[in-house]
């Protein structure tokens, strides 16, 4: 089998911080209080056509506002497939059908509503947005669907079997859908977790010549209770990076303010509670399915500057003595799947 | 690398499991009939129905009848069971596994009845679960065990054989031995209701590939391939059924819901699933359509059929006027198909054919055929133009 390196050439995001830029890192909008924000949109009507806004939803909109944006950034001009993480799908759609069907019954119903609910139809309007032919995925999969769409992409990546590929994660979150998943236990009572939506990604590639962030030195994914299991898997993650655990300079994990999520990883990664860096993603962007995918982006945002943002750092501790080199994306999702991703300076 | 199939598993409209179907297939009994079980108010509508209650389901998957019984996972249980047990799957030592399945609806049958209390208060909290994809997958792989990776695709009428297609990558990666892979997708009234508004759904049987087609008829159930690779066959010394020897997965990126004019998406699918197999068009022996019978898609598919087989056109059927469109789980279920016709050596007639379409002139198989089949090429095609090929070759 080929082995080629991959490489993070471009990202870009929506989010509740400010669209489409970097800022947060030095002064991220904050929340208290909040358990529920959406994300902050960009003026959709200055970068699509006005008929393009009228007809799409807004997680539609943002899909194609932040694919075009990081294939712009990317220095290419084509990508050979769309790789997409969605935990819940169309959720404004499907709930406004679903509304629809339970309060008016089975004569009244949209179809347009019915067309940008299904959860491949965010891929689908990239795949369009970016004229690409190639492969086309979506993943569903809770807490690790940003993770499965990162793993196919990777794995074709590394074999030469495509040598570009988009790669993102989009979720919404209505006020209705929240009280829902209040209930189901995903958002926690207690705790200063917030919920949150995503719509973020970026252009990975094995090509030379283009821009370059960082390079993803493993991504390994595992559905376990074991916690042998758990650790043998990080262990396969350091082995595919050719690093060992003390080469790691820091640890982003999905600690969101939750209590028993949080938990969770402390009870998990040993290196957790032995002094290694820990930073987190959620306090800033929210917690979300695909939410993950702002970790990878924050994590390569620090790669690119070799520094810490002292935003993400859960500790507040001093700033590093190195240059970072290697940060450990750690994420669980109901402490059985659990997904390990390496990013390397480049 | 070859990729060897050891085990198929299904349930659908025509079977409960792959003697029954092949039963159904092999006689030309459709399962289409009139609406028995969904709740509509469009009940002379026929659809492709498992004609089992959601209790009588959880038996046949052995699972406990007390706990929230949700449609789309106990399909699932019961076609991966089969294929699992179909393989003979047991003591795997150190060999990893991973299940991967496809779903749309996931657990939206048990959401649209308590929707409103969900969101509103704790009443039906115990119906909770397992609600979404992800946790409809995970019920499945749960009921199985034995699984080191779990995940979920949704790429619509596609995602049953994209879920094939992982299954195939992730062995090729050295990361799993075994892989079962497929779909399941159970009727609601949510999607019902949705390809209702889109008025592509026959008041009678569909009827793929004719001229007088007006839609599809929708079905559910579920399919479930185990796939191997040649070390854990030698292992475990499986007994291989067929290789799958190719796939593609393309995109027509062109709208959300109709097929571009020259099924460039389909036509990509196929044309790179034979090349990935290292075949010719003229090798392929069969060709299980996606064949919904809507006059888009069996148009389009017709013509993408055309510019990769030209004249020389492989025998072609469409099993949906058996099943109904299965959605998610067609793809998965037509791969279990497309194995058993490599097994035993037979191609399914299209039912309800009388008249070729007029622009492309395509005529399926209206009688089955017993033939050595050495190549078939399945095809699902998806809402948003994600469009997918298998091929699955005799060993």
């Amino acid at each position: 089998m080929e082995n080629h390196s991959v490489y993070v050439n471009s990202l870009s995001q929506i989010s509740v911080q400010n669209p489409l830029c970097d800022d947060w890192t030095a002064a991220p909008r904050t929340f208290p209080g909040e358990r529920l924000v959406n994300c902050l949109d960009p003026d959709f009507k200055q970068l699509l056509p006005a008929n393009v806004v009228r007809r799409n939803s807004k997680v539609l909109r943002r899909a194609m506002v932040v694919s075009q944006d990081a294939l712009k950034k990317s220095g290419l001009t084509q990508v050979d497939g769309v790789f997409t993480g969605s935990g819940l799908g169309c959720v404004e759609s499907t709930e406004a059908f679903l509304q629809g069907l339970v309060y008016s019954g089975e004569e009244f119903l949209k179809p347009t509503q019915f067309m940008q609910s299904t959860h491949n139809t965010i891929s689908s309007v990239i795949g369009i947005a970016l004229s690409c032919n190639g492969y086309n995925t979506t993943y569903c999969h809770k807490g690790i669907s940003f993770e499965s769409a990162l793993l196919d992409a990777y794995l074709q990546l590394t074999s030469g079997k495509i040598a570009s590929a988009f790669v993102c994660g989009f979720d919404e979150m209505s006020a209705t859908y929240h009280s829902l998943l209040c209930r189901s236990g995903y958002f926690e009572d207690g705790g200063t977790g917030f919920a949150g939506e995503s719509a973020a990604g970026g252009v990975i590639s094995t090509l030379g010549n283009v821009n370059r962030i960082c390079c993803i030195a493993a991504v390994r994914i595992v559905y376990t209770k074991d916690k042998a299991l758990l650790a043998d898997t990080l262990s396969a993650a350091l082995c595919d990076a050719g690093i060992t655990i003390g080469d790691i300079d820091a640890v982003m994990t999905g600690v969101n303010g939750y209590p028993s999520n949080d938990a969770a990883y402390f009870n998990n990664l040993d290196m957790l509670n032995l002094g290694c860096r820990r930073l987190g993603f959620a306090h800033i962007f929210g917690e979300s399915y695909s939410g993950s995918v702002y970790g990878f982006y924050a994590s390569a945002l620090c790669l690119q500057s070799s520094q810490i943002f002292s935003v993400l750092d859960l500790d507040q501790g001093k700033p590093l003595a190195r240059k970072p080199e290697n940060i450990l994306i750690y994420r669980h999702f109901n402490n059985k799947d659990h997904a390990f991703i390496i990013l390397r300076q480049c | 690398m070859r990729i060897y199939v050891t085990g198929i598993g299904t349930v659908n409209a025509v079977g409960c499991n792959v003697e029954e179907t092949l039963h159904s297939l092999s006689h030309g009994i459709s399962g289409i009939s009139s609406v028995e079980y969904l709740e509509t108010i469009y009940n002379s509508m026929p659809v492709g129905e498992v004609k089992r209650t959601n209790r009588e389901l959880a038996q046949m998957a052995g699972v406990d009848t007390s706990q929230n019984l949700v449609r789309t996972p106990l399909l699932g249980v019961i076609a991966a069971r089969e294929a699992v047990s179909h393989a003979g799957i047991g003591n795997v030592g150190g060999l990893r596994m991973a299940f991967v399945s496809g779903t749309t609806v996931g657990g939206m049958d048990v959401m649209e009845r308590y929707y409103d209390d969900f969101t509103h208060n704790d009443s039906k909290n115990a119906f909770l679960y397992p609600h979404d994809i992800g946790d409809s997958s995970e019920y499945i792989a749960d009921h199985i065990g034995g699984f080191s990776y779990v995940t979920s695709i949704s790429t619509a009428c596609s995602s049953g054989a994209n879920a094939i297609i992982l299954g195939a990558e992730l062995i090729k990666s050295g990361r799993f031995d075994i892989v079962v892979a497929g779909g399941a997708e159970s009727l609601s009234r949510y999607h019902f209701n949705g390809f209702n508004t889109l008025k592509i759904l026959d008041s009678e049987h569909c009827r793929p590939f004719d001229a007088s087609r007006a839609g599809l008829n929708l079905g559910e159930g579920a399919g479930y391939v185990v796939l191997e690779s040649g070390n854990a066959v030698a292992l475990l010394h499986s007994t291989p059924l067929c290789v799958l020897s190719g796939y593609a997965n393309a995109c027509d990126a062109f709208h959300q819901t109709a097929t571009s004019d020259n099924g460039e998406g389909p036509y990509l699918a196929m044309s790179k699933a034979i090349e990935s197999a290292n075949l010719k068009p003229s090798d392929i022996t069969y060709i299980n359509a996606h064949g919904t019978g809507t006059p888009n898609n069996d148009l389009t598919e017709s013509v993408a059929l055309r510019r990769v087989f030209n004249d020389t056109m492989p025998l072609v059927s469409s099993t949906k006027a058996y099943t109904g469109h299965a959605t998610s789980a067609a793809g998965a279920i037509e791969a279990v198909f497309a194995v058993m016709c490599v097994k035993y050596g037979f191609c399914p007639a299209s039912l309800n054919f009388q008249n070729p379409i007029p622009e492309t002139g395509i005529v399926p198989l209206t009688a089955n055929v017993q033939t050595d089949v050495n190549h078939v090429l399945s095809n699902s095609f998806g809402f948003g133009g994600n469009d997918s090929s298998l091929i699955f070759s005799k060993l």
